[in-house]
């Protein structure tokens, strides 16, 4: 959808017929309007979305009352005014004209009397040059830009930082999954899993008789029980992401108060210390553990030790050790029957019994040997027992060190979050602060429940996967049973490759568009931040905090904006791609071009961030539309956005104040605010000269 | 590079799930998505169940 014109007749400040021509070149593919606040920038947007969908963005005011009020005070009691919106678009190969009309009648009171709310006219050319016109307007142009998918194209960029809010994964989920045609497989395998194969089931049941018939009942059960938890599951997700907003709104919050934001970066800091502490304490206790288990028994011998050590020095004392004299020695003397002093030793014989004497009190060679080691091993296992105790000792005392700096981080950390807790001003951070750890409890609670749901669905769709094999495999005997089986068979076959194929659809979208965001953020990021979209469609932040992803807290308003920005500019450029892709042939996924309407696109944005997004957004979607006022469009962006503007535009405001101002463009001066002669305001178009 | 690199893929992929159907299980795929896309903009599709019961019942005979 590429728009080429749009006419307003009397539609608010937008008095008499007036038409906007838009640039539509690929190269040309930007349209700046200039205007002054309250000139009717917003009103412009609005005029998109009331003619394509009705409806209203959030920060347009009394929509009720579209008329011009100029308009309307030249009309006579009883006639009426006819307002409306026309647009020139192109889709594809056809050109469309749409037309949104509202009737009021002056009453004879002068008050408005709303005659047509909003009648809706389209009309196309088709391929053979025939004007056409669709009995049902609303549905066609829906085929083509779906309605929840508006918030996307058309929008205020001061407001878009919605996107980046944790309680957004569903619209953006929604929209990708319906601008990108996962829903249309998603849809395809549920209705065909559903409604389809049901009636299949039902017939092939009824031609397997009571027990087809049990069966089918007993599956209708499980499919329930699945949607009811299914339904559990979506709730606490829902849950689960209002109370990460919640925390992080708590985190904004703390952090834009005074001296606050330093006492939550000391909080911040100090959490990291504690849980570095408990890391450190965690791995001495592994150690002492260890050594414990390794060396424990040496703390118990001391006194073993005292004892033998008792025991052989009684023995030195009593000259018992070291041996007087080797048993071998008086053992061989006996054998030769003689002593050391030349004396003959016969048996039985005075001598003789006083040699063998010496003999029982003599050692032998391995007692001698084994007093030697257990002297010597005394020794080695006093050293380790010592050796031992000094290690436990050092654990212990780092342990106590650790214990120590623990207590005084918690204390750390409960002095902060009293003085958090304890400032009195503006909101009470008593109270957030409070809320905040109940929060947190909540939280941990929900990804319980989630995980235990998850777990019980798990198990349900195992039953039904069985319990449809037994509907299958039932005995069928007649023609129409078997039909009812092929058929069925054919479905099943048709819905695995759908979901097969959305897989594959869904990994390369998800992974694709991470990436383009992530390119794109760190081409215009200024801080050290990465940007990224997780599993569950969630924009997020994060940043690397000692080695470790963790995300931002409280992301400033401007960051997110760019986050959000960005994510819209990746999700158009990918739509782009695959419209462009969907002329080969065979290809099941149809795309399409998509246009982007944004009023203040770079409203709270620091000069580096609307320099860089002035650069990439033209880049990414094929048509952009941008009302801006003049502080908005600033040097860096006008330099940027020069090269691709094909069309631009002033909003000539004309105010009963006498306040005249005009604005330069280009090296040209044009008046920008000028005063009305009839004392109502009222805004024209002006073009700029390119 | 590698995007370029993915997509074609992924398009391999594709052809290869769709080669794994028969004929008329091709033209049921097909005809599903076709009506599918039709009412995808309509919240709730009224009378899409009909569609594929027509489209199921002409396509396997």
């Amino acid at each position: 959808m590429i728009f080429e014109e749009l006419m307003l007749k009397d539609f608010r400040q937008f008095a008499g017929e007036q038409c906007l021509r838009f640039a539509t070149e690929p190269n040309k593919n930007v349209t700046v309007i200039h205007g002054f606040n309250g000139s009717g920038k917003t009103t412009l947007l609005n005029a998109f979305t009331w003619l394509l969908y009705n409806e209203f963005t959030l920060d347009f005011e009394a929509p009720e009352h579209l008329d011009s009020e100029a308009a309307f005070s030249n009309v006579a009691y009883g006639d009426s005014l006819t307002v409306s919106v026309r647009a020139v678009f192109r889709d594809g190969q056809r050109k469309y004209s749409v037309t949104r009309t509202r009737i009021v009648q002056k009453s004879t009171d002068g008050s408005r009397l709303l005659v047509e709310p909003g009648k809706l006219r389209l009309t196309f050319i088709d391929e053979s040059g025939e004007t056409r016109e669709p009995s049902n307007p609303q549905d066609t142009l829906e085929q083509m830009l779906p309605r929840r998918l508006f918030p996307f194209f058309f929008f205020n960029g001061e407001r878009i930082e919605r996107l980046a809010r944790a309680d957004a994964y569903e619209e953006i989920g929604k929209g990708i999954k319906t601008l990108l045609d996962i829903e249309l497989f998603d849809r395809s395998i549920g209705h065909l899993e559903g409604e389809t194969s049901k009636k299949l089931r039902v017939e092939i049941a009824r031609c397997a008789g009571e027990e087809g018939e049990h069966a089918r009942e007993e599956l209708d059960r499980l499919l329930e029980a699945e949607e009811k938890q299914t339904g559990r599951l979506r709730q606490f997700e829902r849950n689960r992401a209002a109370l990460e907003e919640e925390r992080e709104a708590i985190d904004s919050k703390l952090a834009s108060m005074p001296d606050l934001a330093k006492w939550q970066a000391e909080r911040k800091a100090a959490e990291e210390r504690e849980k570095d502490i408990k890391r450190q304490m965690k791995q001495r206790k592994e150690e002492l553990a260890k050594e414990f288990s390794r060396s424990a028994y040496l703390l118990l011998t001391p006194d073993v030790l005292d004892a033998a050590k008792a025991v052989l020095s009684g023995a030195r004392q009593k000259g018992e050790i070291p041996g007087p004299i080797k048993r071998q020695f008086v053992e061989d003397l006996l054998a030769r029957r003689k002593c050391i002093c030349d004396c003959e030793l016969v048996p039985d014989t005075v001598a003789y019994k006083e040699v063998e004497q010496w003999r029982d009190r003599a050692f032998s060679d391995a007692l001698e040997s084994a007093v030697t080691v257990t002297q010597a091993r005394i020794e080695s296992f006093g050293q380790r027992a010592e050796e031992c105790i000094r290690r436990i000792n050092d654990l212990q005392a780092i342990r106590d060190e650790l214990y120590s700096s623990l207590q005084d981080v918690q204390e750390e950390l409960s002095e902060l979050s009293n003085k958090i807790g304890d400032r009195e001003q503006g909101e009470d951070p008593v109270k957030l602060e409070r809320r905040r750890r109940e929060v947190g409890e909540l939280l941990t609670t929900c990804i319980l429940h989630i995980a235990d749901q998850k777990k019980a669905l798990d198990e349900l769709a195992e039953s039904i996967r069985g319990k449809k094999r037994e509907i299958d495999a039932l005995d069928i005997a007649d023609e129409k049973g078997k039909l009812a089986q092929r058929r069925l068979d054919a479905v099943s076959n048709v819905i695995a490759a759908l979901k097969e194929i959305r897989e594959v659809r869904y990994e390369e979208l998800r992974q694709d568009l991470s990436d383009q965001l992530s390119d794109v953020w760190r081409g215009i990021a200024v801080k050290d931040y990465h940007a990224r979209l997780d599993d569950d469609f969630r924009l997020s932040l994060t940043k690397d905090v000692g080695g470790q992803v963790e995300p931002v807290r409280g992301a400033s308003t401007g960051e997110k904006q760019v986050l959000s920005l960005a994510f819209v500019g990746a999700l158009i450029a990918k739509a782009k791609n695959t419209f462009e892709r969907s002329k080969q042939a065979n290809h099941l996924f149809r795309g399409g071009l998509y246009p982007l309407v944004i009023d203040s696109p770079f409203g709270n944005l620091e000069v580096e961030y609307r320099r860089d997004v002035a650069k990439w957004i033209p880049t990414l979607a094929p048509q952009l539309i941008l009302m801006v006022s003049e502080s908005q469009f600033r040097q860096e962006v006008e330099q940027e956005l020069l090269p691709r503007i094909g069309k631009e535009w002033i909003l000539k405001c004309e105010t009963p104040r006498n306040t005249g101002r005009d604005i330069a463009l280009l090296g040209r001066s044009y008046p920008y605010v000028i005063q009305s002669m009839d004392g109502f305001e009222r805004t024209v178009f002006e073009e700029v000269e390119l | 590079m590698s995007r370029v690199k993915d997509t074609n893929e992924t398009q391999a992929k594709l052809v290869a799930i769709l080669d794994n159907l028969s004929k008329e299980e091709r033209q049921l795929l097909t005809d599903v998505l076709i009506a599918e896309r039709a009412k995808l903009y309509m919240g709730l599709p009224r009378g899409i169940h009909e569609d594929l019961w027509r489209i199921v019942t002409e396509t396997i005979r």
